[in-house]
C-alpha cells in the first residue's frame, strides 16, 4: 500500500522532473542545439534536481521529533536559527554576498571558478518553521499568554523578518505569513496576533517607500500599461506568455517568450514559460501537483498525533501553498512582483534542495508514526508527557 | 545540558498548564488554512484560463509585434518565342556589396578585390570612399558568371555577396520594345511583361516567422508558410529568328540612309500571328534605365503616321471589289501630270502617265488616276470600306498601348477627303493597322486579328476558334489585287523590293510627314514605306517596313530604302521557314499570263 509520504515523496520527483524539463526549455537559447536528453544530462540543473532528490530521500530518514526537540546544546533549533540568522546577517555586509538584479541575497560558497552561491533567506525560510513549531509545541498551555508564550516567538519572527525583509521583501511576507499562520494554529490568541498588523504592516511601508524599485514594481501593478517598455515590461510579458500560448499550448520547447522577451524565465517566471509552452494542462499539472503536495501533508498532519509534527507539517505546508500562490499570482499579474520563486519548480538550487528536505522531513514524520502516539509524544518535557499522552 | 533552559522549564511547570487540544487545534487550523491554499490555486488557474480564452486586446497587439510576415516571391514565367526560345526569363544572381564602415584600408581593399575578381580598382575605391557611413554599397548588381567564380572562396572582411532574383533578357535587345520589362518589385512596366502580368507574376506566398527580443528571426511555426505559386510561361507568336532577321535589316536600313527610326513587322497573314515586331533605335530590357524612355515604346502601335501610296491597294481593291471600275477599264490620268478635279482641285502625278488601264493605276502609283475613280464611291462607301479594312480603330491584339488611327469622321467628309484618302493621305494608321489590312489581301479577303500570342496548340488551324473573321474582300478581287501588286516589284515603283527567289508583291509608299505646328507638310521629311507579302500564289508572311526621316540627300522614296530591306527580310525568313523559292523564269512567265 503506497503511503501518504510515498505519494508525497513521489510527487516531489515528479514535480522536480517537470522542474529539470521546464528549466531546460525556458533556458533555451537559439544556438543550443535543441533539447537533447545528453545536454540535459550534463546540466547543472539535473544536478541540483538529483542533489534535491537525495537530500529528500536522506531527511524522510530522519527521526524529525527525536532530532529537533532534543535539548543538546540547547537544542538544534537553536542553532540552525542563529547560523540561518547570522548568514542573511552576512549577505548584507558588502563584498560578502553576491549582487543579482540589484538585491544581494546570495553568499558565495568555495572557490570562484564553482561559482556556488547560496541563498541564507531559503534556509530561514525552513528553520523558522522549525523554531515556531518547537515553541508552540512545548509552550502550547501558555500560547494564549503574551508574555511567555507568543511574545519571545513573535520577536524571534520578528528579527528574522526584518533581517531578510532588508533585501528581500517578499520572502520576509512569506516568512511572515507562515509564522503567523502557524502561531494561530499553535493556539496563540487572535487579538494578540491583530496588534501585530500595524508594526508588520508599517515596516513593509517603509520597506516600499525607502526603495525606489519596490515602489516601481507597485505602480506597475497597478497599470502596467504607463511604462510599457520600462517597469511595465515584466507584468506584461508574463501575461504575453500566458496568452500567446493559449489553452493548448504551444509546445514544449516552443515557446517564443523565452528568447529574450520574458526576463527571469527559469527563475521566478518559470509558471509563464509552462503555460505558454504547455497550455492549460501545463496549469493543471502544476497546480495538481500543488494540491497533492498540500492535502497529502495535511493527511500526514492528521495522522501524526503530536503538536510538534502537526505544527511542522502544517509550517511546511503553509511555505510550499503559500508560496506557489504568490508566485502565480504575480505571474498572473495578481500581485506587484516579488522576489518569490515557485517552489520545486523556479530553477535555483538552495530553493530545491532544501525544499525538498524539508518535504522529506514532512514524509519521514508519517514513515515514523507507526511508532505511535505515546512514543510520539514522549519527547515532551518529562514531567509533563503523561499528562499529554492521556488525551 | 543548558542550566538556563532547564531553569526556564521549572519555571514554565510552575505557570503552565497542560492543553490537551493544541494538536487538535493546529489540525483544523491546518484544514482552514490548505483550503484557503487550495481556493487560491484553483482561483489562479481560472486566472490563467481567462488569460489565454480572452486575453486583453493590448496584449493580443504585443502577441503580433513578436512576428513578422515576408513575402516570398513566386517566380516569374517565362516569356518564351513561338518555338520556346527564351525571351524572358527569372534566376538567382548574386549581387556584390560591401560595408564601407568595417573597411579598415579601401585602398588594398579595392586592389585586391578588382584583382582577385576582375574589376577596376578605381571604380570600387571610388564607390567606397563616396559612402564612407554607408552599410551597404552594392558594387556589382550582377555578378557575372564567372566572377562568381572566383569569388567562391574568396574572403574578405567588407565584401559579401547575396543571392537575389533578377529579370533576365537573355536575348538582349531583341524585340525590346516588345518585351518590355519589370519594375524593381517584380511588377511588369511595359511591354508584354506589364499586358502578361497577372500570368507570368504568379501568386506570392508569405512566411510568418516569430523573432525574439532583439528582433532575429527564430523560427516559423506550423502553418505560417504559405508557398508561392510560380507564374505561367507565356509563349509569344514572335519567332526569335524572323525577329533577327527583321531587326538586322531594319538597323541595316535605318543606318544606310541616317534614318531618325523605323519599325518592321512581320505577320502571319492567315493568322494575324506577328511573326517579329521591330523597332529601331532598340534598348535592351536588361539595362532600360540607361535608354530613353522614348525608345521603349513600341511604335509599330503606339504611333500614327499618314502611309501615303502605301495605302492605294484598299481603296483600289475596295473600288474594284464594289464594281465601280472594270480592271482593263482605261483611265485618263492626262498627258501634263496635273489634273483638276469637278470640284476645283489640283491633283499632281510625279510622271505624266497618260490613259492607263485601271490596274496601270496602281502599277504606276498614279494619284489622278485613284482619284478619278474614287469621286465614284460615296463618302460613306469609302468610309465604310476603310472600316472594313480595319482603319480608325485598334485591331485588338494584345500589345499595349495601341492607337486606333485617324479617319476623318463621315460627317466632315468632303471633296478633298474623298480624293485625299486614296493617296494615303488626311488618314492616320499605325503600322500594325496597315498590316493588318494587307494580310486580307494576302489570304484571300478577310480580315485577321492581330495577336501576339503563340497559338493554341489544341486550334487545329492555328486559328482562335472564338474569332469569327470578316471577309472584306472576295478571293478574286484579293488575288487580282496581289498579282497586280506582284507587277508593281516586277515592273513598277517598287522593283528594289524584288527578288530573285519569291515572287514579292507589295507597295512603295513615300508619305510626307504633316507639319503639327504649321500645318501642311513638312519640307525633307518623308516616311519611306514598302509593304508587300510573299509568295503571291500562297502568301505565307507580309512584311511591312516604314523608315521615318531618311535623309533625302542619299534617298527618300519608299521602293528604295525600304524596298530592299522588305526583300531581305522576305527571303530570309521564307528560307528559314522552308518555302521552296521559284524561279526567276517561272516568276516571269506566270506573270505574263495574269497579264
Amino acid at each position: 500500500m503506497l503511503r501518504a509520504g510515498h505519494v508525497l515523496q513521489l510527487t516531489v520527483v515528479a514535480m522536480l522532473g517537470l522542474a529539470t524539463i521546464a528549466v531546460h526549455s525556458a533556458g533555451m537559447t537559439i544556438d543550443s542545439s535543441g533539447l537533447g536528453l545528453g545536454s540535459m544530462l550534463h546540466s547543472r540543473h539535473t544536478v541540483y534536481a538529483v542533489l534535491a532528490i537525495g537530500s529528500m530521500w536522506v531527511a524522510s530518514r530522519v527521526d524529525t521529533r527525536k532530532v529537533f526537540r532534543s535539548r543538546v546544546l540547547g537544542g538544534p533549533v537553536l542553532w540552525l536559527v542563529c547560523v540561518s540568522l547570522i548568514l542573511v546577517a552576512m549577505t548584507l555586509i558588502p563584498g560578502m554576498g553576491r549582487s543579482v538584479n540589484g538585491a544581494s541575497r546570495w553568499l558565495r560558497l568555495g572557490p570562484g571558478l564553482w561559482g556556488l552561491s547560496f541563498q541564507p533567506s531559503e534556509l530561514v525560510k525552513w528553520t523558522l518553521v522549525l523554531a515556531v513549531a518547537n515553541w508552540c509545541a512545548k509552550r502550547s498551555g501558555v500560547m494564549k499568554h503574551f508574555g511567555n508564550g507568543l511574545g519571545p516567538c513573535l520577536v524571534l519572527v520578528a528579527v528574522s523578518c526584518g533581517l531578510v525583509m532588508i533585501e528581500d521583501l517578499g520572502t520576509a511576507v512569506l516568512i511572515g505569513l507562515v509564522a503567523v499562520c502557524m502561531l494561530i494554529a499553535g493556539g496563540a490568541r487572535w487579538w494578540h496576533l491583530a496588534l501585530t498588523i500595524p508594526p508588520a504592516a508599517g515596516a513593509v511601508a517603509i520597506a516600499i517607500a525607502q526603495s525606489p524599485f519596490r515602489l516601481a514594481r507597485l505602480t506597475a501593478f497597478l497599470d502596467p500599461w504607463a511604462d510599457p517598455m520600462g517597469t511595465g515590461y515584466h507584468p506584461i510579458q508574463s501575461m504575453l506568455a500566458i496568452a500567446q500560448g493559449g489553452v493548448l499550448g504551444r509546445g514544449l520547447g516552443n515557446g517564443i517568450q523565452k528568447f529574450g522577451y520574458l526576463p527571469e524565465d527559469t527563475t521566478d517566471f518559470i509558471f509563464a514559460i509552462i503555460c505558454e509552452e504547455l497550455g492549460m494542462a501545463g496549469v493543471g499539472l502544476v497546480v495538481g501537483l500543488y494540491l497533492i503536495i498540500v492535502w497529502t501533508a495535511l493527511g500526514i498532519a492528521r495522522d501524526c498525533r503530536d503538536t510538534f509534527s502537526r505544527l511542522f507539517v502544517l509550517g511546511v505546508l503553509l511555505t510550499v501553498g503559500m508560496q506557489a500562490v504568490i508566485n502565480i499570482a504575480v505571474v498572473t499579474v495578481m500581485m506587484p512582483t516579488k522576489g518569490i520563486a515557485l517552489p520545486l519548480l523556479s530553477a535555483g538550487g538552495t530553493g530545491w534542495i532544501l525544499t525538498a528536505a524539508a518535504l522529506g522531513l514532512v514524509a519521514g514524520l508519517d514513515d515514523t508514526d507507526h511508532v505511535g502516539v505515546a512514543s510520539g509524544e514522549s519527547d515532551m518535557p518529562r514531567d509533563m508527557g503523561s499528562v499529554t499522552s492521556a488525551t | 545540558m543548558n542550566s538556563i533552559d532547564r531553569a526556564g522549564d521549572r519555571r514554565a511547570r510552575t505557570h503552565w498548564a497542560p492543553c490537551p487540544d493544541a494538536s487538535r487545534r493546529a489540525l483544523r487550523a491546518g484544514r482552514v488554512f490548505t483550503i484557503v491554499i487550495t481556493l487560491a490555486l484553483l482561483g489562479l488557474a481560472g486566472r490563467v484560463a481567462q488569460l489565454q480564452i480572452d486575453p486583453p486586446k493590448r496584449i493580443v497587439d504585443r502577441i503580433d509585434s513578436q512576428r513578422s510576415r515576408t513575402i516570398v516571391q513566386a517566380r516569374r514565367g517565362n516569356l518564351l518565342d513561338r518555338r520556346g526560345r527564351i525571351l524572358a526569363t527569372t534566376r538567382v544572381a548574386q549581387r556584390l556589396f560591401v560595408d564601407p564602415k568595417i573597411i579598415e584600408d579601401p585602398n588594398t581593399f579595392s586592389e585586391r578585390v578588382a584583382y582577385t575578381v576582375g574589376y577596376d580598382p578605381a571604380s570600387i575605391e571610388r564607390k567606397i570612399s563616396q559612402s564612407k557611413n554607408k552599410r551597404y554599397v552594392v558594387i556589382d548588381r550582377r555578378v557575372s558568371d564567372d566572377r562568381a567564380a572566383k569569388l567562391d572562396g574568396f574572403a574578405l572582411r567588407g565584401l559579401a555577396k547575396e543571392p537575389y532574383v533578377v529579370r533576365d533578357y537573355p536575348q538582349g535587345t531583341l524585340a525590346g520594345q516588345v518585351i518590355g520589362f519589370i519594375s524593381v518589385d517584380g511588377q511588369g512596366l511595359e511591354g508584354m511583361e506589364r499586358v502578361l502580368n497577372p500570368h507570368l507574376a504568379g501568386q506570392p506566398g508569405a512566411v510568418r516567422y516569430l523573432r525574439d527580443a532583439k528582433r532575429q528571426p527564430v523560427w516559423i511555426d506550423r502553418a505560417d508558410y504559405k508557398a508561392p505559386s510560380d507564374g505561367q510561361a507565356v509563349r509569344l507568336s514572335l519567332d526569335a529568328t524572323i525577329q533577327t532577321i527583321a531587326e538586322t535589316q531594319l538597323a541595316a536600313a535605318c543606318r544606310q540612309f541616317a534614318a531618325q527610326s523605323g519599325q518592321v513587322i512581320v505577320m502571319d497573314p492567315v493568322t494575324g500571328q506577328v511573326l517579329a515586331m521591330a523597332n529601331y533605335p532598340t534598348f535592351d530590357p536588361n539595362d532600360f534605365s540607361r535608354s530613353h524612355p522614348d525608345d521603349w515604346r513600341n511604335r509599330c502601335v503606339t504611333d500614327v503616321f499618314e502611309p501615303g501610296s502605301t495605302f492605294k491597294p484598299f481603296v483600289w481593291a475596295a473600288a474594284t471589289h464594289a464594281g465601280l471600275v472594270q480592271p482593263d477599264e482605261i483611265i485618263d490620268t492626262t498627258t501634263s501630270g496635273v489634273y483638276r478635279t469637278d470640284k476645283g482641285r489640283r491633283l499632281h502625278d510625279v510622271h505624266a502617265h497618260g490613259r492607263i488601264t485601271w490596274d496601270d493605276v496602281l502599277v504606276k502609283s498614279s494619284n489622278i488616276g485613284m482619284a478619278i475613280v474614287a469621286q465614284r464611291m460615296t463618302p460613306s462607301q469609302m468610309h465604310a470600306a476603310l472600316r472594313a479594312f480595319g482603319f480608325g480603330a485598334v485591331t485588338g491584339s494584345e500589345i499595349p498601348g495601341e492607337a486606333g488611327g485617324i479617319i476623318t469622321p463621315l460627317k466632315k467628309w468632303n471633296h478633298y477627303t474623298l480624293t485625299s484618302v486614296p493617296m494615303g493621305q488626311e488618314i492616320a494608321v499605325t503600322a500594325l493597322q496597315l498590316v493588318r489590312a494587307f494580310c486580307a489581301l494576302a489570304n484571300g479577303g478577310y480580315l485577321v486579328r492581330p495577336t501576339i500570342l503563340a497559338p493554341d496548340p489544341s486550334s487545329p488551324d492555328h486559328r482562335d476558334a472564338a474569332l469569327i473573321y470578316e471577309r472584306v474582300l472576295n478571293s478574286a478581287t484579293a488575288a487580282h489585287t496581289r498579282r497586280v501588286l506582284r507587277r508593281v516589284v516586277t515592273q513598277g515603283t517598287g522593283i528594289r523590293a524584288n527578288s530573285k527567289m519569291y515572287a514579292i508583291f507589295g507597295k512603295t509608299g513615300t508619305a510626307q510627314i504633316a507639319d503639327p505646328v504649321n500645318g501642311g507638310y513638312l519640307e525633307d521629311a518623308y516616311v519611306s514605306s514598302f509593304i508587300g507579302g510573299a509568295p503571291e500564289d500562297a502568301p505565307r508572311i507580309v512584311v511591312a517596313c516604314m523608315i521615318h526621316r531618311p535623309d533625302v540627300s542619299i534617298a527618300h522614296h519608299g521602293g528604295t530604302v525600304a524596298g530592299p530591306a522588305v526583300r531581305n527580310i522576305v527571303e530570309q525568313s521564307l528560307m528559314y521557314l522552308g518555302v521552296t523559292p521559284t524561279s526567276t523564269t517561272q516568276d516571269r512567265s506566270y506573270v505574263q499570263v495574269s497579264h
